[in-house]
């Protein structure tokens, strides 16, 4: 069958005949795998994020100490910080972010604190506490040297595993780096679940210094909110839609929506005329006080993508919708 | 991420100058990442941690050559090993670096190790200002003149950037907060040049040794590498400002024997040279006579200028350097094989009343020059119009240099090498040296 896959007359893309992954064989399948839907590394921008977005820059901008957001299980913390990471290279590509998983430990002792964060940002050091907490001062102050910047961004993914004393650590570091000769100070932005406004209510009541680190790191903790409306859902199939936004491979100007379905794509079906039946769709989940999070709809995306069959007719009824979710909805909740 | 990190170990490319040698490149990884020299080997090579721990455990690794880097690792892996390896003087001097540097000491210039700046050139014994700052280079400690520890990867290899004596550390980059003053800032261009000079010391076929010097067996093994890097200096015509040099090549033509071990053995033959070359052309011709070997064996015996099987032939040549580079080659590359040639009494090649030839000048020149000064003499006297009561033989070289300077030398017969090859086969190398050589020592 003749691919007839052609770009809108108002875009100048290449001609198709370029575009060897939009065809089934080896070079599609070799994009294919290096997808960022298939390797779950897409940057889609929400409202949440636009949110968190302003208030890191907010952040950055009063040179503040700590921002912190609660989430729900599985809405995405770690997209978001991705989204958000890339965002701030945006702003300032020159500013040093890193982020960081705090884990849990049974002794959550001070040097596996420095082992995680080091470990995180593929540093191979071992050694004793104090050890790694210098070999991460100057791996900080080497970052900002780098990029004669004075200020590096620390994203704390599952921060909720942190309790008092790992902040109390993070407080003598940043308190370090801030005084001469580094002059240097560290925003450190915390997503975890809302177990982490039981640790702040730990730190309230602490009675040496849980002010300080409350004020410090977590005394504003946003809710980092999932898809809240049909309207903010259509802005992100939109995307999906927009080469300018979603651009698969580089320089190609294939959106997500023409790489995997290209036939109807050029037939003129688009993401984005589906916004109020994939709403609908996930009606059920909101009536049971489910959200609607970024990891389901991408999931939802994905079950409709690789087994959609591609054609100039190509459609999807909101039974399907409902019947795709169902299936993706419980698979990743299993 | 956007951090200071590579290959697992903090690493700032800011840190390090294009011209910063391996010693403080990996102090500084060793400092940053608070780790032992043996691990950063490990993480940046390969080596395996029990092999590299037990060879810096017995040995001390020379950071003069860079076999270090080789130790059963992946020294062509990882951009840090190649960083590295570009920064030895293994670089420069490919495997000749130990004839011309030395890793007895740490050496340093201050204002260069403040900004935790060393090049590797600073391991030239024959390097004793810094190009950059025309500081001294030090190789002790600025506050207590202790000397500094070796120049090599052992398990004090991060000491060795304090005084061993007094504790304070060599420069400021080195103290608690030193990493604050890594970037380094300094215009280091002035190392570059010299080291892009230097290389060509890697691409030259070298004289295997110099065993047949003895004035150069004389010397300390550091006036030895001071003379080596002279050697290759005129060898190679490199273009490099003499202001940072020893004081022993900042000269032309008597620059060895300015090297301190001459002065100090005034009654040594290499004292006798250093006494013989205070005028140029008298010099020249005394400094063979100075040569007792060559005396010794010589003396009293009619020179064999023609046909000497080993060592050279009359040619027809006006080439200047040729004729330089046969001198050079008598006085300092095959003297000794004089001794072997058999040499016999024969008569003077032109008539009494003759003009001399160019041909015949070169003759009487080469005799005196050998020291036959009792023939070249007899010669003169014997010639008619060249009363020796007129004109001393000394006088006669100095005319014969006038007549190659004046430009009318074309036609002048003078000397080929005949052992060494021409252009292009195995010992071209040699021959380029001993043109070098020639040269700087007999500027015709």
């Amino acid at each position: 069958m003749k691919l007839d896959n052609e770009a809108p007359a108002n875009s100048n893309h290449a001609p198709d005949s370029e575009f060897d992954y939009l065809v089934p064989g080896p070079a599609r399948d070799a994009a294919l795998a290096g997808h960022p839907l298939t390797l779950d590394e897409q940057m889609l921008q929400t409202d949440g994020i636009h949110m968190a977005h302003s208030l890191v820059s907010r952040g950055i901008r009063f040179r503040k100490y700590g921002v912190a957001f609660v989430c729900t299980p599985r809405i995405g913390k770690t997209w978001a910080i991705d989204a958000l990471i890339a965002m701030l290279k945006v702003d300032n590509p020159n500013m040093p972010v890193f982020s960081t998983e705090a884990m849990q430990h049974d002794d959550p002792t001070e040097k596996a604190l420095w082992t995680d964060i080091l470990s995180s940002v593929g540093h191979l050091k071992g050694g004793t506490a104090a050890e790694q907490k210098a070999v991460l001062r100057d791996l900080i102050v080497s970052s900002a040297q780098m990029h004669d910047e004075k200020l590096v961004v620390m994203f704390v993914d599952e921060a909720q595993n942190w309790g008092s004393r790992h902040w109390r650590y993070i407080k003598g570091l940043v308190n370090l780096l801030r005084n001469r000769p580094y002059r240097i100070r560290v925003l450190v932005v915390s997503f975890g679940q809302s177990h982490l406004l039981r640790v702040r209510e730990e730190i309230t009541t602490l009675s040496d210094g849980g002010e300080d680190l409350l004020a410090r790191f977590l005394r504003n903790i946003q809710e980092f909110p999932a898809i809240q409306n049909a309207d903010e859902l259509k802005g992100i199939l939109a995307q999906m839609d927009d080469p300018e936004l979603t651009e698969y491979p580089d320089h190609s100007g294939v959106c997500y929506t023409r790489f995997f379905m290209p036939l109807a794509y050029a037939a003129g079906w688009r993401l984005e005329s589906h916004y109020k039946d994939i709403w609908k769709a996930f009606g059920a989940v909101r009536k049971n006080k489910g959200q609607v999070t970024m990891l389901h709809l991408m999931n939802l995306l994905r079950e409709l993508f690789f087994t959609g069959q591609d054609g100039a007719e190509f459609t999807v009824s909101l039974p399907m919708w409902k019947k795709a979710l169902s299936e993706t909805y419980e698979e990743q909740d299993a | 991420m956007t951090l200071a990190i590579r290959e697992g170990l903090t690493y700032s490319p800011r840190w390090f100058d294009q011209q910063e040698g391996p010693y403080t490149y990996l102090a500084k990884l060793a400092i940053a990442n608070r780790t032992s020299l043996t691990t950063l080997l490990a993480a940046i090579f390969g080596v395996r941690g029990s092999s590299a721990s037990s060879t810096l455990r017995t040995h001390s690794l020379t950071c003069v050559e860079d076999r270090w880097m080789k130790r059963g690792g992946r020294a062509t892996a990882g951009s840090i090993a190649q960083s590295l390896s570009q920064r030895t003087l293994s670089d420069v001097f490919g495997d000749r670096a130990g004839e011309f540097a030395s890793d007895e000491h740490f050496r340093y210039c201050s204002p260069c190790l403040d900004r935790g700046f060393q090049s590797p050139l600073c391991q030239l014994d024959a390097l004793v200002r810094c190009p950059v700052h025309h500081a001294p280079i030090l190789q002790v400690c600025r506050a207590c003149q202790a000397p500094t520890g070796r120049y090599a990867f052992d398990s004090a290899f991060l000491q060795k950037l304090r005084c061993t004596n007094c504790g304070k550390p060599l420069g400021r980059a080195w103290d608690d907060d030193g990493l604050m003053r890594w970037p380094v800032t300094l215009d280091t261009s002035a190392y570059g040049t010299l080291a892009t000079s230097l290389r060509q010391v890697k691409r030259t076929t070298w004289l295997d040794s110099r065993g047949w010097d003895d004035h150069f067996d004389l010397l300390p093994v550091a006036d030895k590498r001071v003379a080596n890097l002279g050697l290759a200096l005129h060898a190679l015509d490199l273009p490099i400002s003499q202001c940072s040099l020893h004081p022993a090549l900042a000269g032309g033509v008597d620059d060895l024997v300015r090297v301190e071990a001459y002065r100090s053995t005034p009654q040594s033959p290499a004292g006798k040279v250093e006494e013989v070359f205070r005028d140029l052309w008298g010099q020249l011709i005394e400094r063979a006579g100075g040569i007792k070997r060559l005396l010794d064996a010589l003396r009293n015996e009619t020179f064999k200028a023609v046909g000497s099987r080993r060592m050279v032939e009359w040619v027809g040549s006006d080439d200047r350097k040729t004729l330089a580079t046969f001198l050079w080659c008598i006085r300092f590359g095959h003297w000794s094989d004089f001794t072997k040639v058999h040499v016999r009494k024969h008569a003077m090649p032109w008539a009494k009343d003759a003009d001399l030839s160019r041909d015949d000048w070169t003759r009487l020149f080469l005799l005196a020059f050998k020291a036959e000064e009792r023939f070249a003499g007899k010669w003169c006297s014997m010639t008619s119009h060249l009363s020796r009561q007129s004109i001393e033989w000394r006088q006669l070289v100095a005319q014969y240099a006038d007549v190659l300077r004046s430009g009318h030398a074309q036609s002048t017969a003078v000397i080929a090498i005949a052992t060494l090859d021409h252009e292009g086969s195995e010992n071209s190398g040699r021959v380029k040296l001993a043109y070098g050589m020639g040269s700087s020592y007999f500027p015709l």
